[in-house]
């Protein structure tokens, strides 16, 4: 059931501005229209069409990414309302009460460098999507024909990991994934499951997990759990950090033993 | 196996190096921490049991000579099971800790993340609660400047005597300052107990959930909840056990409940004691304490006169 839009209702933003890298954070006021469907990206681009803070100063309009509007690309997640969240799926009916005169507040992640505003420099997890070498090695000189059979039952399994797109959400929540640290998170450790399911990316299983018994692989995890609280994919996180957990015990074994 | 984008693999924040060798000495020595805190968590459990006992000095007082029958076998056990363990979970606890987490218990209140931040928290505890234990139980550092100096100021404290078990327990947890339960001082340190021994209970029974994942024992959220459950009686069996030893110790111990000074430990230390020099070559100990035979020697001095 859509409500219907209600006229001249408003509601308060405090959004954490930051003019580059390195420029000091500071919070600033807007006020902006708001009806029963909108959601925080749409409120973040009606600041866009008139910059204008609630003291009525123009400003640049507050920088912010957005692509899909349908919470699967992940570029617009953000801390909202102190929690992290997809600005396009997060309706504002949801989490702001109706008549509030509380302001939301809108921070960028802060686990990654802001680049601008909003913006967050998220290249650490391409960095270690690359290094547990998330892809299947098909390369070859000659045609290596049709792939091996997946059966629908390890599609099924499969397909909830593949899901994740990595938004950073689970890495935000993270007490142990921090600025200074190179833990890789949870993200990371249930697609490198994803990809050891796979008939052919089984082939570089063992490189995968030398890369996460090292520094920042999975012995850096707590069990805090937040992640798999806060993914909005629903992937089953914690669940990949055991099977990875048991796999480094038989791999360790297996090396200390005949490696 | 090469691949195209090897060559393009940056660097971690920290510039580590994933794949050496000594890049994976946290990953062994974590799982060593994890062993460590096991086997520190089974003597905590036993120990809690044997104290448990204090509602009953005579059986207490039974116990403390079993164990001390292990005569200098003790040490032996006692450096396997209980220092060498504590030692490595101890340090590499703090290590973990202080290499930097962002604890966030209050953002996000799930119950995974506050017994995330209350592991941690009560590993602190522990930290300065075990140091405390040692300090009332044994007044190390005070002993050792006692043995060298025998100033007499250091004379009057009270620390445990395996001959004496029950009551010598129940003094050293008071304060030397008054023997009487409900002074202040000794309000304090019996609240220092309490929240010790939870401490240790709550970190044991959540340590079991934590261990099992770590080790992939238990993979799924259900195992991981049904596992849970195990925990969680596990550390309420051991936290009514641990209440028993505490309130025995504490608001029930009667300091002045010294038994007859019977069993092994005496009949050790009056074999040794006309040897001055067998002092340094026996230690005797139980329950993790060296039992300093000039105590010994001072009590029966005492009781003679
Ligand atoms: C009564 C004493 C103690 C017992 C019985 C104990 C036992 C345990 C156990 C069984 C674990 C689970 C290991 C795992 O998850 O694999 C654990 C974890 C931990 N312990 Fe202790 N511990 C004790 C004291 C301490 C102290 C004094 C500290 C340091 C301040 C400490 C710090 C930690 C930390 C930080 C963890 C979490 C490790 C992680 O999840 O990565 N513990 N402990
Ligand atoms: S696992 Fe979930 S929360 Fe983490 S990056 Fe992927 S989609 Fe986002
Ligand atoms: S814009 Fe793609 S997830 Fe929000």
């Amino acid at each position: 059931m859509i409500a219907p839009a209600e006229k001249g209702k408003t509601v308060k933003l405090n959004i954490l501005r930051q003019d580059s890298p390195d420029a000091k954070p500071y919070w600033q006021n807007f006020e902006v229209p708001c009806n029963a469907g909108s959601n925080v990206t749409s409120l973040l681009r009606s600041i866009s069409e008139s910059p204008v803070t609630a003291g009525g100063a123009k400003v640049a309009p507050p920088a912010y990414e957005a692509s899909c509007l349908e919470e699967v690309c992940g570029s617009c997640t953000m801390v909202i309302n102190g929690r992290v969240r997809q600005a396009c799926s997060t309706l504002v009916r949801k989490i702001h009460p109706h008549d509030s005169e509380e302001p939301i507040t809108i921070e960028p992640m802060t686990k990654f460098p802001v680049i601008r505003d909003l913006v967050v420099d998220r290249s650490r997890t391409f960095e270690n999507l690359k290094r547990i070498k998330a892809w299947i090695p098909i390369d070859s000189s000659y045609n290596l024909g049709p792939g091996p059979r997946i059966t629908p039952e390890e599609q099924q399994a499969m397909y909830p990991l593949s899901r994740c797109m990595t938004c950073g959400a689970c890495l935000e929540a993270c007490p142990q994934f921090t600025r200074d640290n190179n833990f890789v998170g949870a993200q990371i450790i249930s697609i490198a499951r994803y990809y050891n399911m796979h008939p052919n990316g089984k082939i570089l299983k063992d490189e995968r997990m030398e890369v996460l018994m090292g520094e920042g692989g999975i012995t850096d995890c707590g069990n805090a759990q937040n992640c798999v609280k806060v993914c909005p994919k629903e992937i089953p996180l914690t669940e990949s950090i055991g099977v990875i957990g048991r796999a480094a015990t038989v791999y360790s074994i297996k090396k200390f033993f005949s490696k | 196996m090469t691949t195209a984008m090897e060559g393009s693999v940056g660097k971690n924040p920290a510039g580590a190096d994933y794949s050496s060798q000594s890049g994976q000495l946290h990953f062994w020595l974590r799982r060593v921490h994890s062993l460590a805190g096991l086997a520190f968590g089974g003597f905590v459990a036993f120990h809690l049991t044997v104290c448990a006992t204090t509602l009953s000095p005579v059986t207490y007082q039974q116990e403390v000579n079993r164990i001390a029958s292990l005569g200098p076998n003790l040490a032996f056990v006692e450096f396997t099971f209980i220092w060498l363990p504590l030692l490595i979970h101890m340090l590499y606890g703090v290590y973990i800790i202080g290499r930097g987490s962002k604890w966030n218990g209050v953002r996000y209140n799930y119950g995974g993340n506050i017994r995330y931040t209350l592991q941690r928290v009560t590993g602190l505890i522990l930290l300065v609660f075990l140091a405390y234990h040692l300090a009332t139980m044994h007044r190390w550092g005070l002993a050792l400047v006692y043995d060298l100096t025998h100033w007499s100021a250091l004379s009057s404290f009270p620390w445990f005597h395996p001959s004496t078990a029950y009551g010598s327990t129940v003094t050293a947890i008071k304060t030397p300052y008054s023997p009487n339960p409900w002074f202040w001082a000794n309000v304090i340190s019996d609240v220092l107990y309490f929240l010790g021994v939870w401490a240790a209970v709550f970190h044991l029974a959540n340590g079991l959930w934590t261990a099992a994942i770590a080790w992939g024992l238990t993979v799924t959220a259900v195992a991981q909840r049904r596992w849970g459950n195990v925990c969680l009686a596990v550390g309420i069996i051991v936290g009514i056990i641990g209440t028993g030893a505490l309130l025995g110790v504490t608001v029930l111990g009667k300091p002045s409940g010294n038994l007859p000074e019977t069993g092994v430990v005496v009949r050790y230390m009056q074999k040794n004691a006309s040897h001055a020099s067998a002092r340094r070559r026996v230690p005797l100990s139980t329950c993790g304490l060296t039992l300093r035979p000039h105590i010994n020697d001072a009590t029966t001095a005492a009781k003679a006169s």
